[in-house]
């Protein structure tokens, strides 16, 4: 009987903590889209107004933050500058392929920053300029996006975890 | 006669309840259909055995061989 009543309690409580796992993917999408949009921000700053290079723009501009797509942006610096790649592009791509499977990072940003790095450093500054205006404002569009899948799929997957751990403890009881 | 399998039907029945009830506030119709025919198959499966004893035992009664 305290085998039976052990298990049930073991399958409740794994099933809850994977439905809070479910949940937590979307709450930390949204956390990672807003450090994407500052770690733009500074890198807009650091190559508009400081005219780095792009190594250093980079390593600059994400020193203060976390999240995932600071392990994006210090790969790409880190294959630059050992010359693993020439170009940036490809540098940009190789990285991003690395972190295509993070389950905390929406396809839609993936999309978003491929196409950006296709534009990045070829124009001028002003050009440059407006190309961070519009990823900002496809980001934030994102994020909006987050937040309602957020509202509407992280509370059922926490409720539906426990119910289901529930279940199938009645079930095999 | 087992009286637990009652308790558990009637558990397993109120938890499919809320699980469509979330499903439908999340606006998941389809899956909460889908949930609702698990529940009543898994009950099905339960009952099944019973409810061979219960026309076994109407067959010998009225001596319907």
């Amino acid at each position: 009987m305290f085998l039976k009543i052990a298990s049930s309690v073991a399958i409740v409580v794994c099933c809850t903590l994977l439905g809070m796992h479910m949940s937590f993917r979307y709450k930390q999408r949204i956390y990672n889209i807003r450090v994407l949009q500052s770690i733009l921000a500074n890198l807009e700053t650091e190559i508009v107004y400081y005219s780095t290079f792009l190594t250093q723009a980079i390593r600059n501009s994400i020193r203060t933050l976390n999240g995932d797509w600071k392990i994006f942006f210090m790969e790409v610096a880190d294959i630059l500058e050992n010359k693993q790649e020439y170009s940036l592009d490809d540098a940009w791509n190789k990285s991003l392929n690395k972190i295509q499977k993070n389950p905390y990072i929406g396809k839609a940003e993936l999309d978003i920053m491929y196409r950006f790095g296709l534009q990045l450093g070829s124009s001028d500054r002003q050009n440059q300029q407006k190309y961070f205006e519009i990823v900002q404002e496809q980001l934030k569009i994102e994020e909006e996006n987050a937040r309602q899948l957020h509202l509407r799929y992280g509370k059922m997957y926490r409720s539906l975890g426990l119910l289901l751990g529930l279940g199938i403890a009645i079930i095999l009881f | 006669m087992n009286i637990d399998i009652i308790f558990k039907i009637a558990a397993i029945g109120i938890l499919v309840a809320v699980v469509n009830h979330v499903l439908i506030r999340a606006g998941r119709d389809e899956i909460a259909m889908l949930t609702t025919l698990t529940g009543v198959v898994i009950v099905l499966l339960m009952v099944v055995n019973l409810i061979n004893d219960l026309f076994n035992s109407v067959r010998s009664i009225f001596r319907l061989y």
